[in-house]
């Protein structure tokens, strides 16, 4: 498989803060979709790719050359986290503005129409909405025709229109043979789109593979089963699980073995009905490996959790 | 060079769309000099002098405003646009960007200077014939350029804020020193011999000599390569402060 991207042992510091500690990643063709908590280093990844930044250590790799090297950077496109626009600038002169800049550019025509922008082309990016503003922001990544092309959450806060809008256009890219790294939060996203799932945690990879393989490597089931109403907690104590969710009568146990949990259930008289066993999609998957980094903290259980930390 | 047009016109045609920018720049000499200048005017048109000699320090004041202040609080400013972001994962050297800033400002100088010579057309007595206009006010152009460099190195070495006050500061004193509001004649003893190594100072002489206008100041001629030093060491500062801010924002 080709590789259109590199970065070995790749750490970045801000501070003290290890944002990325001794990575080593490749990226081919297709999408690839970076996961992973708020303060993982997907976005510093992504700027370290494209240039934006310097590796504290190790080698970043893009397109056979530096990425800060002005050859490299006519093949890449991106888009930023933050919309990145001229605000008193139209639609038109923004792209006619990005694509001066690149040996063999789309026609603006192509993209308009791939992104539907024909009805706010004479108005000021300022002016436009959100959804708009993310639609030119890709406009203006893909109009250099890049060979590799970086985008970071690019749907989020989109409508869903807007939002099927964008993935159709970024699968057309793809499938003309394209190398796309996103980042996202969406996990529809990443399942919607991603060959290939990447996922960040404390400044490391810590799942590479499809999206099938992060699901079984992970190899975390859902038991969702119903229980009469004021069932007490404690009902549960003994039952093996990582994480119990009660929710009414309906309760979820994330559990490594599904077949111990429910020789459990039945060993111990539960009261339950309309039990329902299945592998736990993208999202758990991710939740349970990245536990306890960046922002959004979900404590996966030892093998015997005490009551209070195993129901939530 | 067509990567740096495209950039000055960019930044040109985003400066006409904001005219709370524009309007000022364009009022601010033009009532400066009616409230200090016109009346200079008046009497040097009694002792037959032309009111170039009143008009060229205005024309300076007008263009150090922009280059100096509004610059430097462009750039600082930009810093903390995500477009600024954006526009560092072009194909394109950074020089090339600053190249396009400086020539948009050079440009919008320009613009900023009608109000004030359709004043002084009508309403002063300029003795400057036609033939000499474009080398003086090209004089007045490429002298600004030290000063851009200036306002680079600011707006890129201070917050937004910061880059506004320290902007005006130098800007005002540099100003005043350089002879810009008062003749240099008039000046406290101690920095009268100091001055005429100043930027503004030797701007205004390269001005008014290149005209042949430059005998009311007492300064010897090779003086005026002093805004040669100046440049090289703005041009050094402003290269500082990028390289420094690339450090802190993208290191």
């Amino acid at each position: 498989m080709e590789v259109i991207a590199r970065l070995e042992h790749v750490t970045k510091t801000f501070g003290k803060v290890v944002a990325l500690n001794a990575v080593s990643l490749t990226v081919s063709r297709g999408v690839t979709a970076v996961l992973g908590p708020n303060g993982a280093g997907k976005s510093t990844m992504i700027e370290l790719l494209s240039g934006l930044r310097h590796p504290s250590s190790g080698r970043v790799e893009v397109l056979g050359g530096d990425p800060g090297d002005i050859a490299v950077k006519a093949r890449i496109g991106i888009t930023p986290q933050r919309t990145a626009l001229p605000w008193r600038l139209t639609v038109t002169e923004t792209l006619d503005l990005i694509a001066a800049h690149y040996p063999k550019p789309l026609s603006r025509d192509e993209v308009v129409q791939r992104l539907g922008l024909e009805k706010f082309l004479k108005k000021r990016n300022g002016t436009l909405s959100g959804g708009q503003r993310r639609r030119v922001a890709l406009g203006a990544a893909l109009i250099g025709n890049p060979e590799l092309l970086f985008l970071d959450e690019p749907t989020t806060g989109l409508d869903a229109d807007s939002r099927d809008q964008l993935w159709a256009a970024i699968a057309e890219v793809s499938a003309g043979g394209r190398a796309v790294l996103l980042t996202t939060h969406d996990m529809a996203e990443a399942e919607h789109l991603a060959s290939r799932i990447v996922v960040i945690a404390d400044g490391q990879v810590a799942r590479d593979g499809s999206l099938d393989d992060v699901i079984v490597e992970v190899g975390l089931h859902l038991v969702e089963l119903e229980v009469p109403a004021g069932t007490s907690p404690l009902t549960f104590t003994t039952i093996p699980a990582e994480r119990i969710e009660q929710l009414g009568n309906r309760t979820k146990i994330y559990t490594a073995d599904p077949d111990a949990t429910v020789r459990a259930l039945v060993l111990d008289r539960v009261p339950f009905r309309g039990i329902r066993v299945e592998r736990v999609g993208l999202e758990e998957a991710i939740r349970a490996i990245t536990a306890g980094d960046g922002d959004s903290v979900v404590p996966v259980s030892p093998a015997v959790p005490s009551l209070a930390e195993r129901v939530s | 060079m067509r990567h740096v047009l495209l950039h000055a016109r960019a930044h040109l045609r985003d400066t006409s769309r904001m005219p709370v920018y524009w309007v000022p720049a364009l009022l601010f000499p033009l009532v400066f000099f009616g409230l200090f200048g016109y009346t200079n005017a008046t009497s040097l048109a009694k002792i037959g002098l032309g009111s170039e000699y009143v008009i060229t320090p205005f024309l300076l004041f007008t263009t150090l405003n922009v280059t100096i202040v509004s610059l430097s609080a462009g750039v600082a400013a930009d810093r903390e646009n995500p477009w600024e972001q954006r526009l560092r994962v072009l194909p394109l050297p950074a020089l090339s960007r600053f190249a396009g800033r400086l020539l948009y400002v050079l440009g919008f100088n320009l613009v900023s200077w009608i109000p004030l010579l359709l004043l002084a057309v009508f309403t002063t007595d300029l003795q400057l014939p036609p033939s000499q206009w474009p080398i003086w006010l090209g004089a007045v152009l490429l002298g600004a350029i030290p000063f851009g460099l200036l306002g680079m190195a600011i707006g890129y070495r201070f917050p937004p804020q910061g880059a506004m006050t320290v902007a005006n500061i130098l800007f005002m004193l540099l100003a005043f020193l350089g002879g810009l509001f008062v003749p240099v004649k008039q000046l406290p003893a101690a920095i009268r011999d100091v001055v005429v190594f100043l930027p503004t100072h030797e701007y205004q002489h390269l001005v008014l000599a290149i005209i042949g206008r430059a005998d009311r100041i007492a300064a010897p001629t090779w003086t005026i390569g002093v805004l040669v030093a100046w440049t090289v060491l703005f041009a050094l500062l402003a290269r500082l402060a990028f390289r420094r801010d690339e450090g802190v924002r993208y290191g």
